[in-house]
């Protein structure tokens, strides 16, 4: 009941930034723009694909597209909601009531998660009908795919945002999201490992990076009907173990500094 | 007799800052406690500690016997905080409502609950507005309503009449001694020491962390209940004959001598010898100290602002 309550209240706070209305419709330009991207060329060479696999490249792009938007969505949101609350004052109001610190923590992520999530699925249902020919199960599980990334980019983001100053702490985020996601590339993209063979650094980045890209190539692999990989199981015990370590972090940092 | 709130010997630093030193205290069921300090004393450290807003360095609080640290301690508890800061884009309805259910007021309870508080502030009339569009004496009323919410049992409030008219002011201090006759505890924080004098049972007196006073509020402030006399032409003999009478060393500052007569007869016994060996009283009367009296005498001497940021 508290956690619904304070999650609410962070929806109707999160409602009142302007910047996710932006984000919102620049995610929906680009996927709108995705449906006639062009496959582009290789070492000067114009691809040349057949219908079934434009459209299966298009869907991967406008996957990764709408993981991307709603990351930075989740991010531009998360990074105020506990930071803000300190700064004003608010959570010393509602912290007076009988309610611990880890459920406020959970309900003020949670409402930025949570507006991620419809950004998600509104992108997911543009994506569906305009875009994507997959259609069923298939679709529905490669989008699934997204969550886990929008849990980790709040817990992360939420977490930086109490140690960073408001404005380097979705930065962070980003940086690490795209580097998580480039060392991820080589491995899932197969054509490319003929002219790219990733370095040591490369892959040791990649698995000490959360699976932000492991993610987002799973769901596109399973929208080209193709299965999750042999990394899947790996990509779940690294985002379980990060999403455990954020959240401590988090828990732990709000209670340092709001109680001093 | 059951407490309502105790603390032993209750501790805060902030690195080499002692904000609270060893605060001991024990408030009694149904009493108004009055918290009063210069800036910088620790009250606000001390309340954010009850309310586990801030965690001591040592010592142990509890209310109703439940640790603060645990969430249950505040399931009886209404707080108002000096400097009220509420999400601004709800109205004043949806702000009670938010409380309430956090306060663990049943969902269909919450409107008649609500309505009661604002009634009893009376604040009906303004129940869908903003709460950015308040003034701070409406906003002192919400936050008061506020801290009613669920009838607890235990209410903490740092300066209740800030920003209030007179008027409001006068509704505010009924209030607290009508809730007070329900068997309310009330703890609060006050700078103006009349209005503490004028409502509260016993009162505490805190200064760099540490209380200097506390005790029933009429005891606190008689203890110091003198003979102020000005007289001319006073000797040291006069000085000497009149301390033979006295239960505590005379005060004497010029003309004017603070005494502590033993008895009544010894109060006239006093002008007597002054009159006998040359001198000549101008006035001569009983003075008791005020709270204020007290609160300035107990206070003014020791710098108040050893610890400025966190109050």
């Amino acid at each position: 009941m508290n956690l619904l309550s304070i999650t609410l209240i962070g929806i109707k706070e999160c409602l009142r930034r302007r910047v996710i209305y932006g984000i919102a419709a620049v995610a929906v330009l680009c996927l709108v723009l995705a449906k006639g991207c062009n496959p582009g060329t290789v070492r000067g060479e114009r691809l040349v694909l057949n219908d079934e696999m434009r459209s299966s490249v298009v869907s991967a792009v406008a996957l990764h597209g709408i993981g991307f938007w709603s990351f930075l969505l989740c991010c531009f949101l998360s990074v105020s909601v506990l930071s803000r609350e300190i700064e004003q004052g608010t959570a010393l109001l509602t912290l007076s009531r009988p309610l611990r610190q880890s459920v406020f923590v959970a309900g003020k992520l949670l409402s930025a998660f949570c507006l991620s999530v419809l950004h998600l699925i509104l992108l997911g249902l543009l994506m569906y009908f305009f875009v994507c020919t997959t259609r069923g199960g298939t679709f529905v599980l490669a989008l699934a795919c997204l969550l886990p990334s929008l849990v980790l980019g709040t817990l992360m983001n939420g977490l930086f945002s109490l140690v960073l100053p408001r404005v380097v702490a979705p930065l962070l985020s980003v940086l690490i999201y795209a580097t998580a996601w480039w060392t991820a590339v080589p491995l899932y993209v197969e054509k490319l490992r003929i002219i790219w063979t990733p370095s040591n650094t490369i892959l040791r980045m990649y698995q000490l990076f959360p699976c932000f890209g492991d993610l987002q190539f799973i769901g596109a692999s399973l929208l080209s009907g193709h299965g999750a990989g042999e990394h899947s199981m790996g990509t779940v015990i690294n985002v379980t173990v990060y999403c455990v370590f954020f959240w401590v972090g988090t828990v732990v940092l709000f209670s340092r500094r709001h109680m001093l | 007799m059951q407490y309502a709130l105790v603390t032993r010997n209750l501790s805060k630093r902030y690195g080499n800052v002692v904000a609270l030193d060893g605060v001991s205290l024990e408030i009694g069921c149904g009493e108004i406690f009055g918290f009063l300090g210069p800036n910088g004393a620790g009250k606000s450290t001390f309340v954010k500690i009850l309310l586990h807003l801030v965690r001591p360095s040592s010592g142990d609080a509890r209310i109703f016997g439940i640790p603060v640290h645990e969430p249950r301690a505040r399931k009886h508890v209404g707080y108002l905080p000096e400097r009220i800061s509420i999400y601004d884009f709800l109205t004043v309805e949806e702000f009670l409502h938010f409380h309430a259910r956090l306060a663990g007021i049943e969902q269909g309870a919450l409107r008649r609950e609500t309505d009661r508080c604002l009634e009893t502030l009376g604040i009906a009339g303004i129940r869908s507005r903003k709460i950015s569009t308040l003034s701070k004496g409406m906003l002192q009323r919400v936050g008061l309503a506020q801290a009613l919410l669920g009838d607890p049992e235990l209410l903490i409030l740092d300066e209740p009449t800030s920003g209030l008219d007179p008027i409001g002011f006068t509704e505010v201090r009924n209030l607290l001694l009508s809730l007070r006759r329900n068997g309310t505890t009330i703890f609060f924080n006050s700078h103006i020491l009349s209005e503490v004098e004028r409502t509260c049972d016993r009162v505490a007196i805190l200064n760099q962390g540490k209380i200097v006073a506390l005790g029933r509020t009429g005891d606190v402030s008689n203890k110091d209940r003198h003979l102020e006399i000005i007289a001319d032409g006073l000797t040291d003999e006069i000085l000497t004959q009149m301390q033979h009478l006295c239960e505590k060393p005379l005060k004497c500052d010029g003309t004017v001598i603070r005494a502590y007569p033993k008895t009544e007869q010894d109060a006239a016994a006093l002008h007597s010898i002054i009159a006998a060996k040359g001198g000549r009283v101008r006035s001569l009367r009983w003075q008791t100290e005020t709270l204020e009296d007290l609160f300035y005498r107990l206070v003014k001497h020791e710098p108040t602002e050893h610890n400025p940021d966190r109050n």
